[in-house]
């Protein structure tokens, strides 16, 4: 069975065929640039051909249209028609209360997607165009779509709600929801299954650390806290994203600047993080690299952004009574040595003891990085939420 | 490693001719001043593509310079970042030649006169000469607040296609755009106007035809009024700004506004309405005159009611405001 996996976003799409049955990924993509100059269309296939595509893109109708043209191509596809597929899986990033588990997208299940845009005006919109466009181009292809908020529904109240007056949360839907739902659930579950432990039975720390960045803690296969909040830009230092701030000093900042709640809105999504503090990049190679140089403020976002992740990871150890698992995922997380070793340190009074050596060698790999003895198993596990995603409608279509 | 080809996009269209054309890929201007300008920016933002046409290669120089200056002002004050200014500036054309409004789905028209009689000129040869090179399908749209569409548009040989698409420019972040269809306007435009303001991420307020539209038409007699009360000495312009703002918690005060909007913009307005409703209240105030004579025309001019440095930020202001 083939499943093609979307995730489109606001000016991109990327795109995973999959032989789900054989767990191959046929073929991948990214469409870039959309509605830009220089849009292009990266295909990889699994045979190791490769293709950039360029030409104008506007819009993501177009986008599909030729993601479908390429993967059906005599030249640089991977099936010989559009009737090979036999699923979509969307990537989407809000379901609100309303969507606590993966579905398949029914007219009604649209209008009710609509319905959240309000709560992630940035990114349901380009998630809903992927939608439209396929259900114009394969209308008799079943189409399921998978929540960021879903696995994070299981929060308790007393987790999940801010201490703004309660009429807040029933009017608005004022919450914590969560993000990267289907990674931390991937991570958790994948780093089980190499330990040969039972799901159901451990106290797990996932820490999701890419351009956004979350931390989860979860229980018994159940995510009990999260730290994204009602959008993507709490919890911890992002790229550019602020994280936990006081929300008096946004409404200060509002004052002292004269700026409206559009551009603060700019200033803690886009001029914030590690970008913000260091002045230099919101990549983390780039801060790294500056940091050597002795840039000094390059340095101080390297130390904030290990100091968060560190004060998370100690909080959710006391959320979950102990940890039995740390796992590191996402670019970050699977690849930044130093961001893993500064925010494990001093961590042994909680049971964790990273085995430095072997962790300065592991970059995007499966491998437990603690030592034998360490009570803790801490692992770099890399995510891959696009497979959950095919899984998920996988297990969907099929149950129909 | 198999060597990366790289190929051009259109060979692996699904069908070519079954290939739906986006709402809004292109947008003209006619006029790049402040106006056309603050369009451009408006538009291409949201991801389409603009032209626009100036008299000559200086005033395209100049119109780019501007915007550039207008988006570096809104990166310093965190509206934006220095990614999205390139992709804003990627997307705008400027060009001498008519002719390449062709494919465009829709033209606004962004040329002002200092009055209103020259306007209706001015306005009529403009929606001539952009019906000469667009589409049979192509929206020509005006921004202007006093003048009527229906008037205009008889000049076109589709009358269907005007409308009058009036953004409140001096505040970009309005989720709102005064729109007027006009007696002709088809309900196919009707439909596509909807559509853009959609796209552009802003509510459309749908107004009968009649100058001045709810927003002239309400806050021109207010900032009149305002001078009024200031020349006879009631209060300072502070104070009448201040009670309008803590008291009756309107966002600026009548002289803040006016700066913001621009004097001779208000003038125009005034003048426009005095001359189509014949209302005393319509009747611009000498010291609107006087201020617009001596070329105080608020921000933009840094001296308005106020003055202003070159950032924008108010000088002088009172420690208690």
């Amino acid at each position: 069975m083939n499943i093609l996996v979307l995730n489109c976003g606001s000016s991109s799409i990327k795109y995973q065929l999959f032989d789900i049955k054989n767990k191959i990924v046929k073929a991948k993509g990214l469409v870039d640039k959309i509605g830009m100059q220089g849009a292009s269309l990266t295909n990889s296939r699994n045979d190791g051909d490769k293709v950039i595509l360029e030409g104008e893109i506007i819009d993501h109708q177009i986008g599909i249209e030729y993601v479908l043209g390429v993967l059906t191509s005599e030249e640089h596809g991977s099936i010989n028609e559009l009737a090979e597929i036999n699923a979509v899986g969307h990537r989407v990033v809000h379901g609100a209360e309303k969507f606590n588990s993966s579905v398949l997208i029914t007219n009604d299940v649209i209008t009710q997607m609509e319905n959240c845009v309000e709560l992630a005006p940035l990114h349901n919109p380009p998630n809903l165009k992927g939608i439209y466009a396929m259900k114009q181009l394969l209308p008799e292809v079943p189409q399921c779509g998978v929540f960021d908020t879903a696995f994070h529904q299981t929060m308790p109240a007393h987790s999940y709600l801010y201490a703004l007056p309660y009429s807040l949360y029933k009017k608005h839907g004022i919450r914590r929801y969560g993000f990267h739902g289907a990674s931390h659930r991937y991570v958790s579950k994948r780093a089980c299954e190499i330990l040969g432990v039972n799901y159901n039975e451990q106290k797990i720390i996932t820490c999701h650390l890419g351009n956004g960045a979350s931390i989860a803690a979860i229980d018994k296969g159940k995510s009990v806290d999260t730290s994204m909040g009602l959008t993507p830009v709490e919890g911890l230092m992002m790229g550019t994203r602020v994280g936990d701030v006081d929300a008096g000093a946004l409404t200060f900042i509002m004052g002292k600047e004269e700026i409206s709640y559009n551009q603060l809105n700019t200033l803690v999504n886009k001029h914030s993080g590690v970008l913000g503090i260091s002045g230099v990049s919101s990549d983390m190679r780039e801060i790294g690299e500056a940091a050597k140089d002795g840039n000094d403020r390059a340095k101080l976002a390297l130390d904030m952004y290990a100091y968060r992740v560190k004060k998370y990871i100690g909080s959710y150890s006391a959320v979950l009574g102990g940890a039995d698992i740390i796992i590191f995922t996402g670019g970050i997380g699977e690849n930044a040595v130093d961001i893993r070793e500064n925010s494990l340190n001093n961590l042994e009074y909680m049971g964790v003891e990273l085995n430095s050596e072997l962790n300065k060698t592991v970059y995007s790999t499966e491998t437990i990085i603690s030592t034998d003895n360490s009570r803790v198993k801490v692992m770099v596990i890399p995510t891959n939420e696009e497979l959950v995603i095919a899984q998920d409608t996988f297990d969907i279509v099929s149950s129909k | 490693m198999k060597e990366v080809k790289t190929e051009p996009i259109f060979k692996y269209a699904l069908s070519k001719d079954a290939r739906p054309k986006a709402a809004f890929s292109k947008i003209g201007i006619v006029g790049c001043g402040k106006v056309g300008r603050d369009i451009a920016i408006l538009v291409s933002r949201r991801g389409i593509d603009v032209v626009f046409i100036e008299l000559s290669e200086e005033k395209i120089k100049y119109a780019f310079e501007q915007i550039s200056i207008d988006l570096d002002n809104m990166i310093d004050r965190w509206g934006m970042t220095t990614g999205e200014k390139r992709a804003i500036l990627s997307r705008i054309h400027g060009t001498v030649r008519c002719i390449e409004l062709s494919g465009c789905e829709l033209v606004f028209e962004a040329v002002r006169s200092k009055s209103k009689k020259a306007d209706v000129e001015h306005v009529e040869s403009v929606f001539k000469k952009v019906e000469a090179h667009v589409d049979k399908d192509t929206i020509i749209a005006t921004n202007a607040t006093i003048l009527g569409v229906s008037e205009i548009a008889t000049v076109l040989q589709v009358p269907e296609r005007a409308v009058s698409i009036h953004f409140l420019l001096s505040s970009p972040d309005s989720p709102v755009v005064e729109v007027t269809w006009g007696v002709k306007t088809s309900e196919e435009v009707k439909e596509k106007v909807h559509t853009l303001v959609k796209l552009l991420g802003k509510k459309l307020i749908p107004v009968f035809e009649s100058p001045g539209g709810i927003s002239a038409r309400l806050v021109s007699p207010l900032i009149n009024d305002a001078c009024q009360m200031f020349l006879e000495g009631i209060s300072t312009m502070d104070d009448i700004d201040n009670m309008m703002t803590r008291g009756l918690g309107l966002r600026q005060g009548p002289f803040a506004m006016a700066d913001k909007i621009g004097l001779d913009k208000i003038l125009l307005w005034l003048d426009g309405m005095y001359h189509e409703y014949g209302d005393l209240k319509y009747k611009s105030h000498i010291l609107l005159k006087h201020k617009v004579r001596a070329n105080e025309l608020g921000r933009k001019t840094l001296k308005g009611f106020y003055e202003y440095d070159e950032h924008g930020h108010r000088l002088n202001k009172p420690k208690c405001c």
